[in-house]
């Protein structure tokens, strides 16, 4: 039997909502964000329909039962009834969408908010433009004294930081549960890899309250690190979280 | 933050506007004529201005206001830049093939833009009165640094209207053999003038972004090339040119579409039909190269200031760029239904719509990982679930070689669709189609494979530099299946046989509507780049050089700046639409009973 | 479509544009100044 043409393209659009739910939410084990799902549904209904009504014959057969209901005198039934029921199933999704909720309101955080031209740290002024790490020249020039100093951070790392951000980096801390948001995930493709080494040593050196005002009011409990730490063991610490994780700092210049 | 761009003071309204132009620039004539026996140079820092600089005039947002003009200006000179390109490259094809339709739509293509031209001009005018009353320090500081380019730019203005008014009135005059050479030199040379005023016009809005031959004081130095030539023009100037035109071919084919569904008769019918098509695949065209010239752009500002590039992509703009990525999106699915509904003016298409679903899954497939945003809105229910505001699936997504992977097929497959289209009514003849066909499906399978592994590979397992550097090859790796797949179709379907006589204006009306559809998604989406183009600067007039501290100067949130260019864009089409009905008056005409006398 | 006549073709094809496409790419990744496997 050949199903209608109105009901196969229903049909897709529960498969791939569903299909969704189950890829993310059941065998990656990862939700699918309600608000993506939103967006990526309207497209997907937007390609069926395209798919539908690309050409006469096959438009016709899709909206032939509409027309019929609408238009037929025998169906006026349940024509009565669909036209009773899409309405206040409308206004019941308006009004459960509505309704004020107990939760948060959802939040848009930059997650990078744009660092500064110049920040002053330890009493100096730095041009985050040009700052560079002093240290990464002797991943090539001596190794052997890189890994000392990547070894540096690592304990720096250990003694400071794994509170919040995890003994594996992923910020998943002992205290991670605590926070929110939660402490960054270093091993995320979406976090240090874009960055450039400057831009971690701002938020390290001068952590939450040397956020920009684009991110305010901000939220981050990341502490004001150039009062507990020195310069180099800043550095230092930055060569371990990507000599640990495996990614690349971000970079202008060919180092390959 | 402010908006106040010089952005193409394009339409300045001749002698006036040169009049203008002459008082402001009067005092850095005089300072240079003082100044050639001094010894600074005579120009002097950038003002600093408090808030009591800014005049305040009848009580209106200065920052909005200008926003919205500089915008209306901009959307109008884009269109009358535009037409005349394509115009040129239709009526020479005309000449080449000698057939007559092409001469005359490329008449009637240049007769829409005539009345925006005018807009354009009154526009340019406004922009450049609301500059002079709204912010005068900081015209005055431009106009002392960009005296001569402005001043010739005013000069040009002249050229630019006589060409093309002499291209336009003389198009039935300049007719046939020697004449019609004539003309065509006319249209080239209104294109050199139109080219020349944007690139002008360019400098001075790439000048506020990324500030050259001045000191960080603001101190200009007097190389007034060094202006121009600073770090942004180049990549703007390829943006719009390319923008220009695929957006030029959106308007028109918007008119097409409104002329089409206004027609009575079958015979005007299938003549906006046939304009419409050729519209659309002008902005097709044009559409394809542009996410390149975009993605070139966004590396240069982001190349020039981590900063701006920050708050471009991953900061506070970030989610208007996720607005971009759908509304491009859309773009793409618009043209590729239209022409998958123009399949049905032929009777040899049906051999194709078996296909047409897979190009659709691939299409919103590589559509959905394109708009995917880096930053996700979680509910809190969401963010505990995933134990943080990271997705581990989703979060590789949201990051530059996902999305150039992505766009990339929506590419390809866009010209499957339009080789698709271009099959429809054909059969080819050769005796070598089987292995044609095989070579082309080769082709595709081997240039996808080489896009996943640039983009996969390069994007996630090596660094930025490499991540960045995979890019051109994988864009080479689309433009050589494209033109290779294309190159093989021409030779396969020489001498083909027609599967019948193409039925102009069997079109269902819902394909015109997708063309409304492109030419509103250009609109907006024009806008509110131009608004992220301009707005990333954030509090500078002129970056690190001048601040604006002017009282309407606030960074907007995401709503506001959207509503600011919705406005801007139902303005704009209401002005499109009036226009459209203008051509519309022009052809009719009432012949009155007893009016007149006998 | 199947047979012979499409797939000797089709294979040779997929080989040689693949082999192109591989150089293209090696081509230039060197003319940036880097190589096609990532060399940290």
């Amino acid at each position: 039997m050949k199903i209608p043409k109105l009901l196969q393209a229903v049909l897709v659009l529960i498969g791939v909502y569903l299909g969704f739910i189950l890829v993310f939410d059941v065998l990656l084990d990862a939700v699918i964000p309600s608000s993506v799902l939103a967006m990526y549904m309207f497209f997907v209904a937007a390609g069926v329909f395209m798919v539908f009504t690309f050409e006469e014959d096959g438009t016709r057969e899709l909206v032939a039962p509409i027309k019929a209901l609408v238009e037929e005198p025998s169906r006026r039934l349940i024509r009565n009834i669909v036209f009773v029921v899409v309405p206040v199933l409308a206004g019941a999704g308006t009004y459960f969408q509505m309704v004020p909720s107990l939760d948060a309101p959802v939040e848009l955080r930059s997650i990078h908010p744009a660092p500064p031209t110049a920040i002053k740290v330890y009493g100096k002024r730095v041009n985050l433009l040009k700052l560079e790490n002093p240290y990464r020249k002797f991943e090539k020039e001596d190794p052997e004294k890189f890994k000392e100093l990547v070894a540096g951070g690592a304990k720096v790392y250990i003694q400071n930081c794994q509170y919040c951000h995890g003994d594996k980096l992923d910020g998943k801390g002992p205290y991670a549960a605590g926070l929110n948001p939660t402490p960054l995930n270093f091993q995320d493709v979406g976090t240090i890899a874009q960055l450039q080494e400057s831009y971690l040593f701002w938020r390290i050196a001068t952590g939450g309250p040397g956020l920009p005002k684009e991110a305010a009011p901000w939220i981050s409990s990341m502490p004001v690190w150039q009062n507990f730490l020195s310069e180099e063991e800043i550095w230092q610490v930055i060569l371990f979280l990507y000599d640990y994780t495996g990614r690349r700092p971000r970079s202008w210049e060919h180092d390959g | 933050m402010n908006l106040c761009r010089l952005k193409n003071l394009k339409g300045i309204s001749t002698v006036l506007a040169v009049g203008i132009l002459w008082l402001l620039a009067g005092d850095a004539f005089g300072a240079e004529t003082a100044s050639a026996t001094g010894v600074t140079g005579g120009y002097g820092p950038a003002p600093d201005l408090k808030p009591s600089d800014y005049p305040q005039v009848a009580g209106v947002n200065s920052r909005v206001t200008i926003w919205i003009v500089a915008q209306l200006h901009l959307w109008f000179a884009a269109f009358v830049l535009a037409v005349p390109i394509f115009v040129f490259i239709i009526e020479a094809i005309g000449m080449r093939t000698r057939d007559k339709r092409y001469d005359d739509m490329a008449y009637e293509f240049i007769k829409v833009s005539i009345t925006a031209y005018s807009l354009t001009a009154i526009m340019g005018g406004l922009l450049l009165f609301c500059l002079v009353l709204f912010y005068p320090d900081l015209f005055r500081y431009m106009s002392v640094i960009f005296k001569d380019s402005m001043f010739y730019y005013a000069l040009l203005f002249f050229a630019e209207s006589a060409v093309l008014y002499i291209y336009y009135y003389g198009w039935h005059w300049l007719q046939g053999g020697f004449r019609k050479w004539v003309h065509l030199t006319l249209g080239l040379l209104l294109n050199a003038v139109g080219t020349t005023l944007m690139l002008l016009a360019n400098a001075w809005l790439t000048f506020m972004m990324s500030p050259a031959g001045v000191d960080p004081a603001g101190v200009f130095s007097g190389d007034a090339w060094a202006a121009i030539h600073n770090f942004l023009w180049n990549p703007i100037n390829i943006h719009r040119f390319i923008a220009n035109i695929a957006y030029g071919g959106s308007i028109v084919g918007a008119y097409a579409a409104f002329k089409f569904l206004t027609a009575s008769g079958a015979q005007e019918k299938a003549h906006y039909d046939w304009m419409g098509y050729n519209a659309n695949f002008i902005a097709i065209c044009a559409l394809l190269p542009l996410p390149f010239a975009g993605y070139y752009l966004a590396a240069e500002i982001y190349a020039y200031s981590q900063q701006m590039g920050i708050t471009l992509m991953g900061g506070l703009f970030a989610w208007l760029f996720i607005i971009q990525a759908v509304l491009i999106g859309t773009l793409f699915l618009s043209a590729n239904y239209y022409l998958w509904c123009g399949m049905g003016r032929s009777d040899g298409a049906k051999r194709y719509y078996k296909y047409i679903k897979y190009i659709a899954i691939v299409l919103i497939g590589a559509f959905l990982v394109w708009f995917t945003p880096h930053t996700l809105v979680l509910t809190n229910e969401e963010l505990k679930a995933l134990g943080g505001p990271y997705h581990k699936y989703l979060g590789p997504l949201g990051i530059m070689p996902a999305k150039n992977t992505a766009v990339n097929l929506m590419i390809l497959f866009t010209a499957l669709s339009f080789m698709f289209y271009r099959r429809a009514n054909k059969v080819a003849t050769v005796g070598w189609v089987k292995a044609g066909n095989a070579i082309q499906v080769a082709l595709f399978t081997t240039g996808i494979l080489n896009i996943f592994f640039l983009g996969v590979y390069h994007g996630y397992f090596t660094n930025t530099v490499y991540k960045v550097a995979a890019s051109i090859p994988q864009v080479l790796t689309t433009l050589i299946v494209i033109v290779a797949s294309v190159v093989i179709d021409s030779f396969m379907y020489r001498r083909s046989q027609e599967a019948g006589p193409l039925h102009w204006g069997r079109v269902p009306p819902r394909s015109q509507y997708a063309l409304f559809l492109l030419a509103v998604s250009f609109t907006w989406l024009m806008g509110l780049m131009g608004y992220i183009r301009s707005g990333i600067r954030q509090h500078w007039h002129i970056l690190d050089i001048m601040r604006d501290n002017s009282p309407d100067a606030f960074t907007p949130t995401l709503g506001y700046a959207a509503n600011v260019v919705s406005l801007a864009t139902i303005l704009f089409m209401a002005m499109v639409i009036f226009v459209f009905w203008l051509s519309q008056v022009s052809g009719s005409k009432t012949l009155p009973d007893g009016y007149w006398k006998e | 479509m199947r047979g012979n006549g499409y797939l000797v073709p089709f294979v040779a094809a997929l080989v040689v544009s693949g082999a192109l496409f591989l150089l293209m790419d090696m081509a230039v990744m060197n003319m940036q100044g880097l190589s096609l496997f990532f060399e940290p």
